[in-house]
């Protein structure tokens, strides 16, 4: 049952694309989208039964490849963790399925996108439920792959091309930097399972390596090896240049990389993982810093953005590198408690700005909006919710995950702790500035639009609302009925040997009472964020414009996305094709061909035609010298061996 | 004649397209009967020949380390010189990839070559021969002649049907070419006046003195660096790429490059490993120069068949980096690699030479947006790059993931250099993709708008080769497992040799005198 639910996207698709000729194209959609559905409900089931039940189990199916003395399997591990993974991974990509029938359903390669959605959904499953590293790596670059045919969906439209291609650039550098993280593993452990790997664990914790004459903790070098790696999907900091072309793709598919598969499988790895990670304070402290430096980053620059996508893209990094911050603090449990919840208002809010932009026949820009409360009130009542969740605001979802994570760094009373917490607030104030703007500047004030966008406005689809309306009761209640489970009471019982036991467990326990002025301290400021963007974005409307002529400089900074792109493009891909110009113009065309090929061989080819042997170029006298020699030095050999 | 079996199925798999070309040559008629009965006799010689490659693989016993199904000819038994065959772990599926791909390229209608399918078929059987001998002979001198013959059919193939820049291209590569065969003569002279045979497992027996070994690899490295390529020795390949008809384009790529990497696995490290343990650093030096020189000088390249070139002279510089870094499973990964190479670039070059029938072919830039007219060719296209890239599912994946892991404990500079390598190719190739399927088709010169999708004999002919990437891809054991145990004599064999100290070497006096 466990491999019919990670197999049937795949199946299904395959299925669809032979036939497709055979159904009619919309009874296509709906079996494609039906088939997640499948997926989602056998997910369900093994979650009841793995997680609830607390029985994990493993599939294995054959061997994939013997390296050295051990073998890698085709197997699968079914635990508590990877089936939240599954439930969440396939459970929102069914409801983005539903949505995107009636989103895509004037596009007329609408079944293509069902396809390559079930594929992504497939990588994905692949990813979470891998008993081993290699496995883990297949269903890995399998989704770096579905996200370039994701975003580079619309091919026609060069932006969409090009930034589809910058994805998988950036991806396949990071790539890089896991697999020498899963090699250091596999010579730290001799082995790529995770059984075995954390078996040795106790015993290798010490290991030293050295890199380049200086001697590194061997944990330490591949935990940060592995997240580097991980960086990208999860466009931290220094990686996130795809980010904002990622945009390029359906809303759809952006809310399934956003919430549930592209930037959850990075997480996810580090969870996976805990119990190397926990082991090294240096790698934790690293996720912490790269975490913290995504968390303000992402956060700045949805407060500066004027697409409604990009903003809410830059919210996602931002929220991703908050959850990162509460690993380097080992919340771990949390970090999924997370995953958990933002994978409901996460997908929420994309999908309710898919509504906006569908009402608005294709204006992304939020400038152009306004008042649009009015027209579309359910896409407001749901934008609104999602955005409370995601501010965590008691008591919806994100509340109860975000406050976890904010009271341990509180609780755990180290420095970094502290400064995690310090951070956590103004991420808080931050996360509540943007979301509040938004739905000020998108749904109150004046109308800025076009009239004729207007006059065409358009309710959301029926099709388009009810799995919205499924997402919305998660935003409000996963929150406060996962607790227990993920971080709460039960959580000892929930994980099992998952995820380490903390010590900490009392300041998770503690966060569960928001009476405590740490617990309070982010809500009061998200509501000073909240009354700042009202004043900024609905009372007083022309001021934002005014404080930016006040700061040119930081404007252009923000404006430019701190220079990071340009740098990229100056400092390394204009170089490296300036050398590969010198090269080519150079050593190619200059030196190897002509030296070698065109100097000595158009010499000896004047020297030949002078000669006439070789008068007419024709490639008989070739294989009659080529003949010729073969056998004057057989009969040289033959009598000089005599 | 000694055979382990009681048919000669390598003479047989070796003579069986030479015997078919002959038929060809005897065909006579009008034009379209002479085709059509061309085009049978082809097609039922390499079905034969690849049948028989397929037998071979069914009765190759995958626990045995040594050559077997070995049949001896006398041939110049005066000088202790004979036709010996023999197949191990190393040749097997070389010998099954060449008879499949040489089965595809005839099904494939040739239609790039405009004039005169007899010759075009003729010269590619004899080609199968060459290549499927050069890889099963175990004799030096019928190496050599098999390994030196595979050129002259490709003279002709070039001189005959390549673009207008034939000539020249077909001086180059004969000085290349001559080159490489004059050192390897030498080598094989070297060898028969110190062991005094050229039976190679007689040879493998012998332990050369340490000078010998030296001028050895010095000898057979630079005669195999020609042919694998490495730089900067490469400069035939791109350019022949370029204007061969497509399907030499295949077998070049998809076989001819792998007897470079076959070569060194072959000969060199077993008969100089003591002079190999002072040298493999500048074998893998020169292979990492490859890597990157290769990835530079593609990335400036317009055309797709170029750069393709330039992409397989990186991937056999991670074959070569992988070779020399001397480790069992990173030289399995290396003949993964070339066999995953030379499925996926060959299927690349099928692709490509679709254009070729449907229009003039002009440089690859002047095509974008296919994926709208050519849906069916888009997914092979995307298929075959992931897999020659190594996108794990695909055959790629396997070659690379051996090659990381196995050199990154003892060498972990070559683990670096191959991984980038990998990625390399990735970014080059992708933007082929986005190139030539992506975008809008724009540009009413380019006729993109018009071009046919690929049609049912076309897929049926390219569904195999993607079945073939992805069985290799999850299946590997298959493929892994019939080599291993000859690697890892290699390996065991290298590690004994190099254990004795450097100037003590082992010398067996007047073993070959």
């Amino acid at each position: 049952m466990a491999l019919i639910a990670i197999f049937t996207p795949l199946i299904a698709a395959l299925f669809a694309r032979l036939l497709y000729r055979l159904i009619p194209d919309r009874l296509g959609q709906f079996f494609l989208s039906a088939s997640l559905g499948a997926s989602a409900v056998l997910s369900s089931l093994i979650f009841w039964d793995v997680a609830i039940g607390n029985a994990p189990y493993s599939v294995h199916l054959f061997n994939w490849m013997k390296i050295g003395g051990t073998s890698l399997d085709w197997s699968f591990r079914f635990d508590a963790l990877s089936s939240v993974m599954m439930v969440v991974t396939s459970g929102s990509a069914f409801l983005i399925s539903i949505y995107a029938l009636g989103y895509m359903r004037s596009d007329p390669s609408a079944s293509r996108f069902q396809g390559f959605l079930l594929l992504f959904v497939f990588g994905m499953l692949l990813l979470v439920s891998a008993d081993n590293l290699a496995q883990f790596l297949f269903g890995w670059i399998g989704v770096g792959i579905f996200t370039w045919l994701l975003i580079g969906f619309w091919y026609e439209k060069p932006s969409a091309a090009s930034a589809a291609y910058k994805t998988i650039v950036i991806f396949a550098l990071a790539d890089v930097i896991l697999l020498l993280g899963v090699s250091s593993v596999y010579t730290l452990f001799g082995s790529l399972e995770y059984d075995s790997i954390f078996a040795l664990l106790p015993a290798r914790a010490e290991d030293a390596i050295i890199l380049a004459g200086v001697e590194f903790n061997a944990v330490t070098v591949l935990c940060v090896l592995l997240f580097i790696g991980a960086m990208a999907k999860s466009a931290q900091i220094g990686l996130h240049v795809w980010l904002e072309g990622a945009m390029e793709a359906p809303i759809p598919a952006v809310a399934l990389i956003a919430s549930a598969t592209t930037f959850t499988a990075s997480l996810f790895l580090v969870i996976r993982l805990s119990p190397l990670y926990d082991l090294s304070e240096t790698a934790l402290t690293f996720l912490a810093i790269v975490g913290a430096a995504t968390a303000l980053f992402g956060a700045t620059m949805a407060s500066w953005q004027t697409d409604i996508k990009k903003i809410l893209a830059y919210a996602t990094c931002s929220q991703a590198g908050f959850v990162f911050m509460g690993f380097g603090l080992s919340a771990y449990q949390a970090g999924i408690f997370h995953l958990f919840t933002q994978a409901f208002f996460q997908s929420l809010l994309f999908l309710a700005a898919g509504s906006v932009i569908y009402a608005l026949s294709g204006e992304r820009n939020i400038r152009n909006m306004g008042g649009l409360w009015r027209h579309i009130h359910l896409s407001y009542a749901l934008m609104v919710v999602a955005a409370l969740a995601l501010m965590g605001i008691w008591p919806f979802s994100g509340y109860w995950s975000k406050s976890v994570i904010l009271d341990l760094a509180w609780g755990s009373n180290t420095l970094l702790g502290t400064i995690v917490y310090g951070i956590g607030i103004i991420f808080s104030f931050l996360t509540a500035f943007y979301m509040a703007r938004l739905i000020f500047v998108v749904f109150h004030g004046k109308s800025r639009a076009d009239e004729r966008v207007m006059a065409h406005i358009r309710r959301p689809l029926t099709i388009m609302t009810a799995p919205m309306a499924v997402l919305v009761a998660g935003a409000l209640f996963a929150g406060i009925l996962g607790q227990h489970f993920f971080v709460g009471s039960e959580m000892a019982a929930f994980w099992g040997e998952v995820i380490p036991s903390l010590d900490t467990h009392e300041a998770m326990e503690s966060a569960a009472d928001p009476s405590r002025m740490i617990v309070l301290a982010p809500q009061i400021v998200s509501g000073f964020a909240i009354i700042a963007a009202f004043l900024f974005y609905y009372a007083a409307p022309s001021l934002p414009g005014k404080i930016v002529r006040k700061a040119p400089l930081l404007a252009r900074l923000f404006e430019k996305q701190f220079y990071i792109d340009a740098l990229y493009q100056k400092a390394l891909a204009a170089p490296v094709f300036e050398l590969g110009r010198f090269l080519w113009d150079k050593g190619e065309i200059g030196i190897v061909n002509g030296l070698a090929g065109r100097g000595i061989a158009s010499n000896l080819y004047y020297l030949a035609t002078k000669l006439s042997v070789l008068q007419n170029m024709n490639a008989y006298r070739y294989a009659f010298v080529m003949i010729a020699s073969v056998i004057l030095c057989l009969s040289w050999l033959a009598l000089k061996v005599n | 004649m000694e055979s382990s079996t009681s048919w000669p199925l390598l003479f047989v798999v070796i003579f069986l397209p030479l015997l078919g070309a002959v038929f060809v040559a005897l065909v006579r008629g009008d034009e379209e009967i002479l085709a059509h009965n061309v085009r049978n006799v082809a097609i039922l010689s390499c079905l034969c020949t690849f049948l028989i490659a397929l037998l071979i693989w069914a009765q190759f016993d995958a626990g045995k380390a040594n050559f077997q199904m070995v049949e001896n000819y006398k041939w110049l038994p005066g000088f202790s010189v004979s036709f010996k065959l023999g197949i191990d772990g190393f040749s097997l599926f070389f010998v099954v990839l060449t008879t499949f791909l040489v089965f595809l390229c005839i099904l494939w209608r040739w239609s790039d070559v405009k004039n005169s399918p007899k010759k075009y078929t003729i010269i590619l059987l004899t080609l199968e021969t060459m290549v499927v001998g050069s890889f099963l002979s175990i004799d030096l001198i019928s190496f050599y002649v098999f390994f030196e013959g595979m050129l002259i059919p490709l003279f002709f193939l070039i001189g005959m049907f390549g673009d207008n820049q034939r000539s020249f291209l077909a001086y180059k590569f004969f000085i290349y070419s001559l080159f490489s065969s004059s050192l390897l003569m030498l080598a094989i002279i070297l060898i028969y006046r110190e062991a005094g045979t050229t039976d190679l497992e007689l040879v493998l027996s012998h332990s050369f003195s340490v000078e010998m070994q030296f001028r050895l690899w010095g000898l057979l490295f630079t005669a195999f660096a020609v042919r694998t390529p490495i730089w900067p020795l490469h400069g035939w390949l791109p350019e022949l790429n370029v204007s061969m008809p497509l399907t030499g384009s295949v077998m070049m790529s998809g076989v001819i490059i792998k007897t470079g990497g076959y070569g060194f696995l072959r000969f060199l490290l077993p008969i100089a490993p003591t002079a190999n343990q002072e040298l493999a650093p500048i074998a893998v030096g020169l292979a990492v120069v490859t890597i990157f020189y290769a990835s530079l000088v593609a990335l400036v390249q317009s055309d797709a068949r170029r750069r393709i070139a330039y992409v397989s002279i990186l991937q056999m510089g991670i074959v070569t980096a992988a070779i020399f870094a001397m480790d069992v499973e990173a030289m399995e990964g290396a003949v993964i690699l070339m066999l995953a190479h030379g499925v996926a670039c060959g299927a690349l070059f099928f692709c490509i030479s679709v254009f070729d029938r449907r229009v003039f072919f002009g440089e690859t830039r002047e095509f974008n947006g296919l994926a709208k007219t050519m849906p069916r060719l888009a997914i092979f296209f995307v298929i075959f790059i992931l897999a020659f890239v190594g996108i794990p599912g695909t055959s790629g994946f396997v070659g690379q993931f051996l090659v990381v892991l196995g050199t990154f404990k003892s060498h972990t500079g070559i683990a670096l250099a191959t991984s980038i390598g990998f990625a390399l190719g990735t970014i080059l190739l992708l933007f082929v993709f986005l190139q030539m399927f992506m975008g809008k088709a724009e540009d009413p010169r380019s006729g993109a708008a018009k071009v046919r999708d690929i049609g049912l004999k076309e897929g049926l002919i390219l569904l195999p080769l993607a079945a073939l990437v992805l069985w290799i891809g999850i299946f590997p054991s298959s493929f892994l497992t019939p080599m291993h145990a000859s690697i890892e004599k290699l390996g065991i064999e290298y590690l004994m040799a190099t254990s004795v100290p450097f100037d003590a070497p082992v010398r067996e006096e007047g073993a070959g005198r």
